[in-house]
């Protein structure tokens, strides 16, 4: 076949650290951008912030008027709740932050071909996909969920030590990554539904299993919770890990369940996009 | 022929015509309706291991599963998602278009309503009787067609209460400028005080006569208590008068807001 | 840029396509959930072919034409060009690399501006836009700097990048456009309808634009367009395609002598006149009398026999010969499709 030429130029990344760095940089830029939006719209800043204590209130009313009526539930202290709503607070203000602004736009991507605008650009696709659009007013909830967390250990009682807070942090950051693969999942059915509006919306309601601890389930749906929509790593895991009675076998269960995740969802974005590339017109 | 006979008609064809355009979108209703009973089912498990637990609630398991069951039954059957687009036509200008037209751009509305309820019901029902035969033995079923018929009613005039509070926040639309922050405010006060969070009979003692007389109970507890609870025939009968009152008062409220909308909408014109 | 340009230039081609083919496949699902899950087990497949077996090459620096009636397969060429498509059969290759890959330093000497689509964040200033820009195409600030100043100074947008884009007209909106698919120095540029919805002045100043770039930094343009005038402007080369075949590939002046093209006569008179006769001569088409106007076509060389006929069969007030549009000219073409095969 007839060769071609191109200009001798230095490659776009001379490694693959500089590859991630680049990304990286390109992360700072949106979150830059973000900020900078942010700050022409204060009423929406002012509106998310409302709602959202509004609704983690609301959130925390059912614990409240069920730990009226018991002293302990499954071993569970109301204070120990608290700790744990504080850290599902965290955890789906990060989403709602980070991620959850991309996946809602996956219908318009796919069947608006808003995607060939993306799949032209020398960036991983996937990462632009999931974290190019940041809605920064989210932070407040995360910021509130940290207060609640804080109301919860100290009414607790607990002291964790380095180690636990450690296995907090690491289960939560796992909580996190399933949760944005779960969801990312479901988006990507967009490569072959079309439309994948209402999915979302059956995401945004199974979360809310989270607020309350695994044990609060009947056995089958403990662990539905745990590996098909592992919303447990995401509240009830790190709760746990902060009162003490969790060793480091769930974090590795963590860790490795997120690397089974993760593949399967690359795996399935490549097949989404090949179905996309083969078949757009 | 007389006005109401004639806007029937009217209704009666927009909601045909609107059934037929909103059953392409089917599949999308089944699977917001799956999302929707999502919530319910979390808290039936939670509060059914509460009471496990030994916690002592003023309900009984048979209560609290029914409460459940039931729940996203009635809140689909009366709710309304009017506020919105209302706004929106009063905002944009679109109801010029409306007030040329012999027939009410709220029978629109209606049509709107009646059509998508009817699709997301038919997609609910299923469900509903899965979740019935899962929980068979810890349902409480009301003997004879009495309650039934009642719990019909209850829901009906719950409809139109739903659709009167829309219409009432969606008109403010005429003097105010962006109503979606007071509308979402009453999604989340409704949301607790109607009981579709928590069942009412939870509520702490201090909250009683406040809880049991505000409007919201009756737009989706007070169905759903008719077959759950254990209301004797004089609590039913006071129920469903304070009900009727609330849909009669709040009827003519939101006329009058609606009429003087529209005067004030004539006089400057959008 | 420009001097690696000079120096390696004319040796090999930047995009070279043998047989290149593309069938779309695409299940044929029934209608409803039933249907849904029906074709889950069992589909039906159909194929459409959408460009079939296309050779060609085109040189660094050439501005090519694409031509070809809606879904002629012009869309489709341009994305598997730029690698947003598989192909399906056939080998394609451009700049050294499979476009399909789509690897980074591919991606990075191309660029794709489709006239309907924008790529602009739309509620910020263009200049954000333009940044992102430089931290995807991992541009230095120096590079960066030189590259917005140079656009914007070509394009006369210096105003302009700091007015959110959702503000800014239509015309001077595509230029932005252009400016952020330029901004990162691509060696090729593919365009799908740059000018689609522009108004003359617009579309004139893209035009201009254009050339200039090309011949600044050698930068090698393929365009499809419905605007003839575009075309004329821009390109020396046209190729056409039509049912995602390749039925011209050559110089537009030849294109044009091919198509035997001819003139536009038309003639008004003071009073009325019979025209019929005119119809019966050699080499005249569409003779239309209508009142006090006579219009027809007559072949280049018979159309001085003609116009001394019109002279004499009445008292003429007015006579007007024009060439026949490009756009006649592809109409016929498309009209005889084959014909061309041998021009």
């Amino acid at each position: 076949m007839t060769r071609t030429m191109a200009d001798d130029r230095r490659p776009l990344d001379a490694s693959w650290l500089h590859r991630q760095r680049r990304h990286f940089r390109l992360w700072r830029r949106f979150l830059g951008q973000a900020v900078v939006r942010e700050t022409h719209y204060r009423a929406h800043f002012a509106t998310t912030l409302l709602v959202g204590l509004v609704e983690l209130g609301l959130g925390v009313v059912p614990i409240l008027l069920l730990f009226g009526f018991a002293q302990e539930v499954q071993g569970w202290s109301r204070a120990e709740v608290i700790t744990l709503v504080g850290v599902y607070q965290i955890v789906t203000g990060l989403m709602a932050a980070f991620v959850a602004p991309n996946l809602q736009r996956m219908t318009s991507y796919i069947t608006e071909g808003e995607l060939d605008g993306v799949l032209l650009r020398p960036v991983s696709s996937q990462f632009y996909l999931t974290l190019r659009w940041i809605n920064v007013a989210e932070l407040s909830n995360v910021a509130s969920g940290i207060a609640v967390l804080v109301i919860g250990l100290v009414q607790s009682g607990a002291s964790p030590n380095a180690a636990q807070v450690l296995q907090a942090f690491v289960l939560a950051a796992c909580g996190l990554v399933l949760l944005a693969t779960v969801w990312s999942a479901l988006a990507f059915l967009a490569f072959w539904l079309q439309s994948v509006g209402p999915i979302a919306y059956i995401y945004l309601n199974l979360v809310e299993a989270g607020r309350y601890p695994l044990a609060f389930f009947p056995v089958a749906v403990r662990a539905f919770l745990t590996f098909a929509f592992p919303v447990a790593f995401a509240s009830t895991y790190p709760a746990q890990a902060l009162a003490g009675d969790l060793g480091w076998t769930p974090v590795a269960g963590g860790v490795a369940l997120v690397v089974v995740a993760v593949t399967l969802v690359r795996l399935l974005w490549r097949r989404g996009l090949r179905t996309y590339a083969s078949a757009s017109s | 022929m007389s006005t109401v006979v004639r806007n029937l008609r009217v209704l009666r064809r927009m909601t045909a015509a609107q059934i037929v355009g909103a059953s392409i979108y089917r599949g999308a209703w089944t699977i917001f309706m799956v999302a929707n009973i999502c919530v319910p089912i979390i808290s039936l498990l939670i509060w059914r291991t509460a009471i496990a637990n030994g916690a002592r609630l003023p309900i009984d398991e048979r209560y609290v599963t029914t409460y459940f069951v039931l729940l996203s039954f009635v809140t689909m059957a009366t709710s309304s998602w009017m506020t919105g687009f209302l706004a929106e036509y009063i905002r944009l200008g679109r109801l010029s278009s409306w007030m040329v037209r012999p027939a009410s751009v709220l029978l629109s509305f209606v049509a709107n309503n009646l059509s998508e309820k009817v699709l997301k019901l038919i997609a609910l029902v299923p469900m509903i009787g899965v979740l019935w035969w899962i929980f068979r033995d810890s349902m409480n079923i009301p003997a004879g067609p009495g309650r039934w018929t009642v719990f019909a009613v209850s829901i009906v005039l719950g409809a139109i209460l739903v659709f009167t509070i829309d219409l009432l926040i969606g008109s403010l639309a005429f003097w105010m400028d962006d109503v979606t922050a007071l509308a979402q405010a009453r999604l989340i006060i409704a949301s607790v005080l109607s009981g579709a969070v928590v069942p009412l009979a939870l509520m702490p003692d201090w909250s009683r006569g406040f809880i049991d007389n505000q409007p919201f109970r009756f737009t989706v507890s007070f169905p759903v208590e008719i077959v759950a609870g254990n209301l004797s025939g004089q609590e039913l009968l006071v129920g469903l008068g304070i009900q009727a009152g609330y849909v009669v008062v709040l009827g003519i409220l939101a006329r009058l807001v609606w009429s003087a909308g529209l005067r004030a909408y004539s006089a400057v014109g959008a | 840029m420009t001097n690696t340009f000079e120096a390696s230039s004319r040796r090999l081609p930047v995009i070279a396509a043998t047989g290149l083919t593309k069938t779309y496949t695409f299940h044929k699902q029934q209608a409803g959930l039933a249907g849904a899950l029906r074709s889950l087990v069992r589909r039906t497949y159909e194929t459409r072919l959408a460009v079939d077996e296309i050779t060609f090459t085109i040189d660094r620096g050439e501005v090519v034409g694409l031509l070809g009636p809606n879904g002629a397969g012009k869309t489709t060429t341009l994305k598997l060009l730029s690698g947003l498509l598989y192909v399906t059969s056939g080998e394609l290759e451009v700049l050294g690399f499979t476009p399909s890959d789509r690897k980074h330093d591919y991606l990075r000497r191309i660029a794709l501006v489709m006239g309907q689509k924008t790529m602009l964040w739309w509620d910020v200033p263009a200049m954000e836009t333009l940044l992102l820009h430089k931290d995807m195409y991992g541009l230095g600030a120096k590079e960066f700097d030189r590259n917005v100043a140079e656009l914007a100074e070509l394009l006369e947008v210096q105003d302009l990048l700091n007015v959110q884009v959702r503000k800014v007209s239509l015309g001077e909106r595509m230029k932005l456009e252009l400016m952020a698919a330029l901004v990162h120095g691509p060696e090729i540029l593919f365009l799908d309808e740059p000018t689609i919805g522009l108004d003359v002045v617009a579309k004139a100043r893209v035009r201009t634009f254009l050339a200039e770039v090309n011949k600044l930094r050698g930068t090698t343009i393929l365009v499809t367009s419905h605007d003839m005038d575009d075309i004329e402007a821009l390109c020396s080369r046209v190729m056409i395609i039509d049912d995602g075949r390749l039925q011209y590939d050559g110089g537009l002046d030849e294109l044009v002598h091919a198509a035997r093209p001819r003139k536009l006569v038309r003639a008004t008179y003071a009073s009325e006149v019979d025209g019929s006769r005119l119809a019966a001569g050699e080499g005249v088409t569409g003779v239309d009398t209508d009142g006090l106007t006579i219009t027809l076509e007559v072949d280049r060389e018979r159309a001085g026999d003609v116009l001394g006929q019109l002279t004499r069969i009445g008292p003429l007030v007015d006579l007007d010969v024009a060439d026949a549009d490009i756009e006649e000219i592809m109409r016929d073409l498309f009209l005889r499709r084959g014909t061309l095969g041998d021009a």
